[in-house]
């Protein structure tokens, strides 16, 4: 009866031990799987495969007119147009290699500088557009497919730093302090309380043993007692 | 521009008619926008003959559709669109006009993009019209649409989208005690073809069309028309047809109670058709096992794994006896040891006393005996032992007394 009581206690931890190794054993699996991927960082993979190709295009595209202008400032062509796209162009250099910090140490000075620049290459487009007049229609062609990607690149630098500020910025090392983690102290826990729970059970079984072995001893003195006499009647 | 039915999500009103006649529409946009682009028609689509589709399957071939759509108006746009959400109920014909729309209005953007003025004609309604027709017409969109595409759906899109398919069936292959893990991928073969990946999502499918049969859930048939024809599979079919292999798998994973929900997919790399090779054999054996497990309880998905659970028990009962601790069957031992040696005891006793019983007739047999020697029978009793224990010490006080029980024989 007593062994039943002992065994239906363990039993649902037993059963619960059998289900969060398992669900540790998947969570395991899924950190294998993510872990050496571009996906385990998306911030980095957002940076290194959409951001990368939109902004590589943009400073084509910026280079493009530059060379366009210093042909025609030969010819007499604006040197503040000049200024205007070479500044567009380091600002918008100097945000592109402060955001990549930013994927790598997510440091608040990273960030601010970041917002510095880009508004600063936001300006410089607007400055751009509102003189179009002067450039040439080779220019205006790329200042409207700049004017095109750089919204691109405004969407995608907000997402880049949203995915880096997120909890979950390493897939992989979020999985493992979310989920692995607080099931493996599950486990731990039900370890535990079965080791104290039997330790308690063994405690329990040695005096019952002690007493047993009381009355074994007695019920053994009873015994030869009893064939004395019994040795005795018959004899 | 055209204007294109709108309707209200998962309007009941839609018929397959209209959503027929919508993909009627985005496939003369998507020719409008092929010859602006100066692209050649596409091949004919792998040959597959479809039956008895289903609102969800044709759902899930329009959310490629959109996919493909948004992708192509992100590439000329630089603008995405948000995608359609999956309903939790069944899929009706107005929600696959809902996604269709959605892919249009994309589709429409891009022309707006490229500057063609030219407007496809909506045409007629046909109310006779088939799911598995509305099937074929979206594949042959999406099909159109991927060749429209800088950058065409590719092995590793196919391979992402296997991998949510090992989610849904990892889920499905749970049971109340435990969850499962996906098995060991099979040994990497190079070399393959998106041809090769099509026909073993085929097989695929062919597992998930029994399973539907034994848990009575009815789904497309599919059916290969020449296999020698697959060569010129490319990853957007494959693709397609994995879109098909998840939207079966998403309808299994609703059947079931409580399921759990399925794992979420990362950017998992630039993969080779062998890479993807390899995780349909990933998901091949899943279904493998599933489909033995539904034929062994075909309740399997709606009654919450009442088999594993019964297995489980006999485990259980098996186990009782190690998992009981030293004390109770130290208990047991002293017990049982106890009530062999008091049975042991009991016949001791019985023993004894029946000896007794029988030493005295001993006795009086010996005292009758000796009596007669004595009275002439000599050498009678020196064939009897007697026992140690008499009344008399000799023979001749033995004599004189009477034996009890021998007044008659004198």
């Amino acid at each position: 009866m007593e062994a039943k009581t002992e065994h239906t206690e363990t039993l649902p931890q037993i059963k619960n031990l059998k289900r969060l190794l398992s669900e540790l054993k998947e969570v395991q699996w899924r950190i294998e799987e993510v872990a050496h991927t571009p996906g385990n960082e998306p911030a980095r993979n957002l940076f290194d495969n959409r951001m990368q190709p939109a902004m590589d295009g943009i400073y084509t595209m910026v280079t493009s007119m530059i060379d366009l202008e210093k042909l025609e400032d030969g010819e007499g062509g604006s040197r503040q147009m000049l200024a205007a796209m070479a500044d567009f162009r380091g600002s918008f250099t100097r945000s592109q290699a402060t955001l990549g910090n930013l994927v790598t140490s997510d440091t608040s000075e990273d960030e601010v500088a970041f917002l510095n620049q880009a508004g600063i290459a936001k300006q410089r487009l607007k400055d751009l557009t509102d003189d179009s007049d002067l450039l040439i229609p080779e220019q205006k062609l790329l200042l409207n497919r700049l004017k095109t990607e750089f919204p691109l690149f405004v969407t995608l630098s907000d997402e880049i730093i949203k995915a880096r500020k997120s909890p979950e910025w390493n897939i992989a090392n979020a999985i493992l302090h979310n989920e692995a983690v607080p099931i493996s102290r599950q486990i731990s826990d039900i370890l535990s309380e079965m080791a104290s729970q039997q330790s308690r059970l063994m405690v329990a079984g040695v005096a019952r043993m002690d007493k047993l072995s009381r009355v074994a001893t007695a019920s053994s003195f009873f015994f030869v007692i009893f064939m004395a006499v019994s040795a005795w009647i018959v004899s | 521009m055209g204007s294109p039915i709108i309707c209200a999500q998962g309007d009941s009103a839609v018929t397959l008619g209209h959503v027929f006649q919508q993909v009627d529409l985005v496939r003369s946009e998507l020719d409008l926008i092929r010859l602006e682009l100066e692209k050649s028609e596409p091949n004919p689509p792998p040959p597959v003959n479809v039956e008895g589709a289903e609102p969800r399957e044709v759902f899930f071939q329009a959310l490629t559709l959109f996919r493909k759509a948004n992708q192509m108006a992100f590439e000329h746009t630089r603008e995405g669109g948000e995608s359609p959400t999956i309903p939790n109920r069944e899929i009706n014909p107005g929600d696959v006009q809902e996604v269709v729309t959605k892919a249009l209005q994309r589709i429409r953007r891009i022309k707006e993009s490229l500057s063609i003025s030219e407007q496809a004609e909506l045409p007629g309604l046909d109310s006779s019209v088939t799911p598995s027709q509305v099937f074929e017409a979206i594949v042959s969109a999406n099909r159109e649409l991927n060749q429209l595409l800088d950058r065409p759906f590719a092995p590793e899109d196919v391979y992402e989208q296997i991998t949510v398919a090992i989610g849904y069936a990892t889920r499905l292959l749970d049971t109340k005690e435990a969850r499962s893990t996906p098995p060991e991928p099979p040994q990497f073969e190079r070399r393959k073809q998106p041809a090769h990946v099509y026909l073993e999502l085929v097989k695929c499918f062919d597992e998930i069309h029994q399973i539907g049969e034994v848990c009575n859930a009815p789904m497309l048939n599919l059916q290969l028309q020449n296999e020698s024809e697959f060569a010129s599979a490319e990853p957007g079919d494959v693709y397609d047809m994995a879109s098909l292999l998840v939207s079966e798998l998403i309808y299994l994973h609703q059947l079931r109670e409580h399921p759990g929900p399925p794992r979420k997919v990362y950017d998992l790399g630039r993969k080779t058709p062998s890479h993807v090779y390899q995780r349909v054999g990933i998901l091949r054996k899943q279904m493998t096992s599933l489909r033995r497990r539904v034929d062994e309880t075909p309740s399997l998905l709606s009654d919450e794994m009442a088999a594993s659970t019964s297995s489980s028990n006999n485990t259980t009962k098996n186990r009782s006896f190690w998992s009981e601790n030293l004390g109770a069957r130290l208990l047991r031992s002293h017990l049982t040891a106890a009530a062999i040696g008091l049975t042991l005891l009991g016949f001791v006793l019985v023993f004894t006393l029946y000896v007794r019983s029988q030493t005295v007739d001993l006795v009086r047999i010996n005292a009758l005996l000796a009596n007669a020697s004595h009275c002439g029978f000599a050498g009678a009793g020196e064939i009897f032992v007697i026992p140690a224990r008499l009344d008399c010490t000799s023979r001749s006080e033995f004599c004189d007394e009477q034996a009890p029980g021998l007044d008659g024989a004198n």
